[in-house]
């Protein structure tokens, strides 16, 4: 048995049970607007594209995913009729969508587009490529040495037969995160929520009456961006109905799992014998108040490239390779996009400096932070990576993929999976190991605090740490 | 040097004396009256930017306290204190506090020292920040110097501040600390305060910040050669300490270039140099005109002189002179004219003894056939008259002795006037492998004993002859050469290249020449041989001479002899234009 599949039961205490499902006996009531807001307005529908969380967030809105993760934290049907059985030691899985199915334009769903939607991941930018890189043939497809994805075979109209490149059973947890969801080839999703408009202010929805469980309770949708005092101040009034983001809006704020590793990158090749110092400094870095003082959200250390969710943090470590001689100089480069990343950055400065190393720290904004980070432009680099706590290899490929690129990325998926999977405290030994190997330091992850007004019901948060917005509904009688 | 430079120079010198030994003591007066103005100026400076150092000590002072007793300082406490501030929170807000109050540094932290939120080094939250704790120790209300870290471009950099702190409303015992830095804009305000230049520097002399005014970037030329020559007043310089007096936490040093002074010190300088320049340039031109005048009939003199020695002594100096040098140029005049006249006296003698010498020697050539001659007439009549019956004999032996006599007065007479008449040479390009290979033609079987040997040197330069003049003269050579070698020897002929002429050299193994007679060789009429006239080497000695040439003898007893003749090489134009012309008929 995989060590996610063990793991995920326990994760039954993230399920988190919020005021309105905790008013049992209420039934959920159509009709009225739901307005939640975020850090920043959404700007990207695209699941291929969606990282930040407000994207995520629209992305859940407007896509359905092939499968979901129940209450249990177990996978469930989505959009798929049934949870495909892992075959061939792993590598094989048949998928069959429900008959019937539609996009919200009215568009049938198939087969070709759930295998087009896993193939468009691929490209050497996409960011979610991780979903469809263990894919037979991904690899030739990114080099472009394949015009078609090998591993995916349609059979039928509803039903598809993706074939693996390494054994990976986890792989069905992909198929449960936004990435994978199923897009038109207009653009179009079968979420609940079906996109009316999408601009600087932010991003409006009506309800999708053909999506798979039916139309959802909310006549319309808004997701709109402000600064943490606005949003508290508007959630106090009653102007938005749930607040999500890293800090709290309101005192009974419901804190959300760990989504947003914090990886620190180091450049060995330039930083040269210079660089095993700074590798023992983010080594012995105090992870725990790292996140605590300094991210805004709640965190949880990260001891290896896996979340504590999945694996239990592995030992002490060892200390790293033979000591020398501290570079005087280095260039920290992190994203002027996070303000917790900022303030990691400069505690990391401020800890190199008291060991004799004068950090310039660089702030970029995320297009120019992803050139210089794959230009390796940097010394040490501050890696923000939304992370899906499902399973501990796809959970480092996410990791590996932000930082190392693809090739990098199916090789720690690959390392981290097997028919049988490896115990949890080889698992952790090996995340390990790769990490150091690739040189990322994993420090800690963030998640995001719930904060709901009192008309809002049905707000129920997965280990996954989604919110499903069909499931929202505002009680009867509630002013809007 | 010449007399007329040194003479220059001698006069230059006078009149550059005096201007600079005057410059030095007006140097010394203006310095020591601009620096008496300099020093009021920096001790105004001085004090003006202690007076601001005080102002911005109390501005920190205002601004801290103002935002320890302001409502969100209040509430930060409340909510930090209460566990509704996160940790993360708390330390984002330093920053903003900071920007808002205008402040450079701005830190708050508990009783002991540990950082919650600090803006001016965020990283520092968490820790005890060993820069501050100095600060917190003081009593509140009071701005102190102090180095702190600050988050810069380039990592963290020392920043000296001014720093007060007040204590945070509540009972969580926190303490506010802000100040303002004494940074590069601070230092620039201060420098166009002063109008000189500031420097901020840490204890151990670590410049911190600089700055100046803008005018002095500018200086005028002048004004810099004023500063280079000590008018200047670039580097009066006063340090204000910052801190307690026994362990300051740095300085500012103030640094005031009063560029009025200075200017006005440069313009005075700039017209002496001035005047100096112009008084040597005059000097210098003046001077050489005296020197002119006085040496110009001494460097005629010198030139007369010259071409005395050259043999010219038609050379006389003109000019006015007066004085002891007009007497020496009389004297050189009068002196040149009596040796001119002596050389013609001199010359004249020479001639009457030449010709003494010629009637000598030519009456003493035809004495010695007409005495035979005489004989013979007076044997043949004594015969005749005799009846003597042998007279057929007597007549044909008497008149065989007189034709033989005759002939020798005639080959006397024609060698007198081959000698008095030498025809002048006609010069054209003769090759030297040419005149050696004619002259042995000549001798197509030597003498029983002889060896003849030729060597002429590879690409030797054609020489301007007269073939048949140059001819007779190796032909000469050769004779005599051969018959200083009755019992045989060695001929030896060569031709070699040497600068621009070509030597020629006939060289025998003969007894050799005595030394004494060596200088006289060439002499016309010095002959050792018998029957010979003396005139061979002589009139050979002529046609080198006439050629531009030059013949030599080189001998000793028992190492033979050998002439030389130097030709002066043909000109490549020359050979060109004769090799091209048609031949002589």
């Amino acid at each position: 048995m995989s060590a996610a599949p063990r793991l995920l039961p326990a994760a039954l205490a993230l399920l988190l049970t919020l005021p309105g499902t905790a008013r049992a006996g209420v039934r959920p009531a159509y009709g009225g607007e739901i307005r939640v807001q975020l850090p920043a307005p959404p700007r990207i529908a695209d699941p291929a594209q969606a990282v930040d969380p407000a994207d995520v967030l629209l992305v859940r809105a407007v896509h359905a995913t092939p499968l979901t993760i129940d209450e249990a934290g177990h996978l469930a049907p989505g959009l798929l009729e049934e949870v495909p059985v892992a075959a061939a030691g792993g590598r094989a899985f048949r998928l069959r969508l429900r008959a019937g199915l539609r996009f919200a334009d009215g568009s049938p769903l198939a087969a070709p587009d759930l295998a087009a939607s896993l193939t468009r991941l691929l490209s050497r930018d996409a960011p979610n490529a991780w979903v469809a890189l263990p894919v037979l043939g991904a690899d030739a497809f990114l080099a472009g040495r394949a015009a078609t994805l090998a591993g995916v075979q349609v059979l039928s109209d509803r039903e598809l037969l993706v074939t693996l490149a390494f054994p990976l059973p986890e792989w069905p947890y992909a198929l449960a995160t936004p990435a994978a969801s199923v897009i038109s080839p207009r653009g179009g999703g079968a979420g609940p929520f079906q996109l009316q408009s999408l601009d600087a202010a932010g991003a409006r929805l009506l309800p999708n009456p053909l999506h798979w469980r039916g139309r959802p309770f909310a006549d319309r949708l808004t997701l709109s961006g402000a600064e943490a005092r606005a949003s508290a101040r508007a959630l106090s009034r009653g102007e938005v109905d749930l607040v999500l983001r890293p800090e709290a809006a309101s005192p009974l704020a419901t804190p959300t799992p760990a989504l947003l590793a914090t990886v620190a990158a180091v450049n060995g090749r330039r930083l040269g014998a210079g660089a095993e110092p700074v590798r023992r400094l983010l080594d012995s870095l105090d992870r725990a108040e790292l996140g605590q003082r300094f991210a805004r959200g709640p965190s949880a250390p990260l001891a290896c490239l896996v979340p504590p969710a999945l694996l239990p943090p592995p030992g002490p470590a060892e200390a790293a390779g033979a000591p020398g001689a501290a570079p005087a100089r280095l260039v920290l480069l992190a994203s002027s996009a996070a303000p917790d990343q900022r303030a990691v950055a400069e505690r990391i400065q401020v800890r190199l400096f008291d060991a004799g190393v004068r950090a310039a720290l660089e702030l970029e904004e995320p297009a120019r932070f992803a050139a210089r980070l794959a230009a390796e432009d940097y010394d040490v680099a501050l890696v923000p990576v939304p992370v899906q706590p499902l399973a501990p290899a796809l959970a480092a490929g996410q990791v590996v993929l932000a930082v190392r690129g693809s090739d990098a990325a199916r090789r720690a998926m690959a390392a981290l999976s097997g028919p049988g999977g490896l115990e949890p405290a080889a698992a952790g030994e090996q995340a390990r190991a790769l990490g150091r190997a690739l040189d990322l330091w994993p420090l800690f992850a963030t998640g995001a605090r719930a904060s709901t007004g009192p008309a809002l019901e049905g707000l129920r948060v997965g280990v996954d740490g989604g919110i499903d917005p069909g499931d929202l509904w505002r009680r009867r009688g509630e002013a809007q | 040097m010449r007399l007329r430079s040194q003479l220059a120079l001698l006069l230059a010198l006078f009149a550059l004396v005096p201007i600079a030994a005057a410059l030095i003591p007006v140097v010394s007066a203006l310095a020591r009256a601009l620096a008496e103005e300099h020093a009021a100026r920096l001790e105004g400076a001085s004090r003006a930017v202690a007076g601001e150092l005080a102002r911005l000590s109390q501005e920190a002072v205002a601004r801290v306290a103002e935002l320890s007793r302001s409502p969100e300082a209040e509430g930060f406490a409340r909510d930090l204190s209460s566990g509704l501030l996160s940790p993360a929170d708390a330390a984002s807000r330093g920053a903003e506090w900071m920007r808002a109050r205008g402040l450079d540094v701005l830190a708050v932290a508990t009783e002991d020292g540990r950082v919650v939120t600090s803006g001016h080094l965020p990283g520092r939250a968490g820790d005890v920040d060993p820069e501050l704790s100095p600060v917190l120790a003081a009593p509140p209300g009071v701005a102190a110097p102090r180095v702190v870290t600050r988050a810069g471009a380039a990592g963290p950099e020392p920043s000296l501040a001014l720093i007060a702190w007040a204590p945070l409303p509540g009972e969580g015992g926190l303490r506010l600390a802000g100040g303002l830095e004494l940074g590069a804009d601070r230092a620039r305000r201060l420098a166009a305060l002063t109008g000189g230049e500031v420097t901020v520097r840490a204890a151990g002399g670590t410049v911190l910040a600089r700055a100046a005014a803008p005018l002095d970037a500018g200086a005028p030329l002048w004004t810099r050669v004023g500063m280079r020559l000590g008018v200047g007043l670039a580097d009066a310089r006063r340090a204000i300490p910052l801190g307690a007096p026994g362990g300051p936490a740095g300085e500012v040093e103030v640094a005031v270039a009063s560029e009025g002074l200075a200017r006005a010190a440069g313009a005075v300088l700039a017209a002496f140099l001035g005047a100096l320049c112009v008084g040597a340039v005059g000097a210098l031109v003046a001077g050489r005109l005296v020197a002119s005048k006085v040496t110009r009939p001494v460097e005629a003199l010198r030139e007369a002189s010259a071409r005395v020695a050259a043999g010219d002594l038609s050379a006389r100096v003109t000019g006015k002179a007066s004085g002891e040098v007009g007497e020496l140029v009389r004297a050189f005049n009068e002196m040149t004219q009596e040796l001119a006249t002596g050389r013609a006296r001199l010359a004249q003698a020479e001639r009457v003894a030449a010709w003494r010498e010629v009637a000598r020697r030519l009456a003493h050539e035809i004495k010695n056939p007409l005495t035979p001659i005489a004989m013979s007439v007076e044997t043949l009549r004594d015969a005749r008259a005799a009846g003597r019956p042998d007279f057929p004999e007597i007549f044909e032996e008497g008149t065989r002795a007189i034709a033989e006599e005759v002939r020798r007065l005639k080959r006397i007479v024609d060698e007198f006037s081959r000698f008095a008449r030498l025809p002048a040479p006609e010069r054209t390009p003769v090759a030297p492998e040419e005149l050696i290979g004619a002259v042995l033609a000549l001798f197509p079987s030597p003498p029983p004993g002889v060896t003849v040997e030729r060597e002429v040197a590879p690409g030797l330069p054609a020489v301007l002859a007269d073939r048949d003049q140059v001819l007779q003269l190796l032909l000469n050579l050769v004779r005599n050469a051969l018959e200083a070698m009755p019992a045989g020897g060695v001929l030896r002929l060569s031709a070699i290249g040497a600068g621009a002429a070509v030597t020629l050299s006939v060289s025998d193994t003969g007894p050799g020449i005595p030394a004494e007679d060596l200088p006289r060789l060439f002499e016309p009429y010095f002959t050792r041989k018998e029957g010979g006239t003396g005139l061979g080497l002589a009139i050979a000695r002529r046609i080198a001479e006439e050629h531009g040439g030059r013949l030599g003898v080189e001998s000793a007893p028992g190492a033979g002899t050998t002439f030389t003749l130097s030709l002066p090489a043909a000109p490549a134009g020359e050979i060109g234009r004769s090799l091209s012309a048609p031949a002589s008929p």
